[in-house]
């Protein structure tokens, strides 16, 4: 899984968010380093949602403008979840071999 | 007025009447409403994606395999077409040996790909008025070439069960490359590459309508650009109005036969 994927399925566990929702839940879960434009985020987005790890919850209108609220399946909590464990064995093997790791610089 | 204007034409016409406003939105929110070439990329990107898969039946492996299929009949009419030029003597490119043997395999590989027949299901036209006109050919290369060719196309026209949707297109191209023949101008050999440009610009990614003639005689333009500059202006005034017109009634006549089509647009 490409880590905007992740972070945009991790952005969704908490609650339905729309677009511009997502891209700033994910940009603060990855300390700045995912920036997703709207294309990437669109297209992102639209693949959850025909691979069924995302739905589209409702759609709302806010100063006239349309928006879709997404909300993650239990397909994508799996996905989730599997990816975040594959995360924890790198850093685990990663940890083993090279010792304990510095703390990460925040933004 | 969009700060994106341009890039939004990759997207499907309902598509982006659907989303557009939203994606737009969103763009702007993630940018402070500034231009961002970035961002630009991206929606071209996601544009190009959702019109192919549009086109393509809407499965991103169907769009993979339609795109290699399209790269193997460009590359074979790529072939097959420098074999006809060569034959009138309008290129001096010899067709050699791996070329020809090359372009059969991939024949033989189209038509076992069973998605590739209503692309391929064009090419009788085009190799049947190639073979009226050039009925003292001597070569059996080309010959050779050119029945195979057929005989798969016809067999996978057969297996398809239906027309193809670039039929019109391609006889409205064979007429016109026929007529360019017997009056001994071939210039219209650059009616594919402007097929292939007006297809570029408006993103009009279907392969059938196209792309399969477009490419195919990139190698014939490129070897008559020196005759092509020989001419006056007011003869390629001419021949780019013909060229013009020609396009608008090819791209119309194929897409009046496809909703598919009429709603990628």
């Amino acid at each position: 899984m490409r880590e905007p994927t992740y972070f945009i399925l991790l952005a969704l566990h908490a609650e339905p968010l729309h677009g511009y929702a997502v891209a700033s839940r994910a940009k603060e879960l990855s300390d700045g380093r995912v920036e997703l434009t709207a294309g990437t985020l669109y297209g992102a987005l639209d693949r959850l949602v025909d691979e069924g790890q995302l739905v589209v919850d409702r759609e709302e209108k806010v100063n006239g403008r349309k928006r879709r609220y997404y909300r993650i399946t239990e397909a994508g909590e799996h996905a989730t979840q599997a990816e975040a464990l594959r995360l924890r064995q790198a850093l685990e093997a990663a940890a083993a071999t090279i010792g304990p790791l510095p703390k990460a610089a925040t933004a | 007025m969009s700060n994106y204007g341009i890039v939004t034409r990759a997207f499907p016409a309902d598509y982006w009447t659907a989303h557009g406003d939203e994606i737009l939105d969103t763009a702007n929110e993630l940018h402070d409403g500034n231009w961002s070439a970035r961002e630009s990329r991206s929606l071209l990107a996601h544009g190009l994606r959702t019109r192919s898969l549009a086109a393509t039946g809407g499965s991103l492996r169907q769009m993979w395999i339609q795109c290699t299929i399209l790269v193997l009949t460009i590359s074979t009419l790529a072939w097959t077409t420098t074999a006809v030029a060569d034959q009138f003597g309008l290129v001096s490119i010899e067709l050699e040996g791996t070329r020809s043997s090359t372009a059969i395999l991939g024949v033989v590989l189209l038509v076992l790909l069973s998605r590739s027949s209503r692309w391929i299901a064009a090419l009788p036209v085009v190799w049947l008025v190639s073979l009226v006109v050039a009925t003292n050919t001597t070569s059996l290369s080309w010959m050779r070439l050119a029945g195979l060719t057929a005989l798969c196309a016809w067999a996978a026209w057969k297996s398809e069960g239906r027309r193809p949707l670039s039929a019109p297109t391609m006889l409205l191209l064979a007429a016109v490359h026929t007529a360019a023949l017997l009056v001994d101008v071939y210039l219209f050999g650059f009616l594919p590459i402007v097929l292939l440009v007006v297809g570029l610009f408006t993103f009009h990614l279907e392969p059938r309508v196209l792309g399969c003639v477009a490419v195919s005689s990139l190698l014939i333009i490129v070897a008559t650009f020196e005759a092509y500059s020989q001419h006056s202006p007011g003869d390629l005034a001419l021949i780019f109005g013909t060229i013009v017109t020609v396009t608008a009634v090819a791209t119309l006549l194929t897409i009046r036969g496809s909703r598919r089509l009429q709603r990628v647009m």
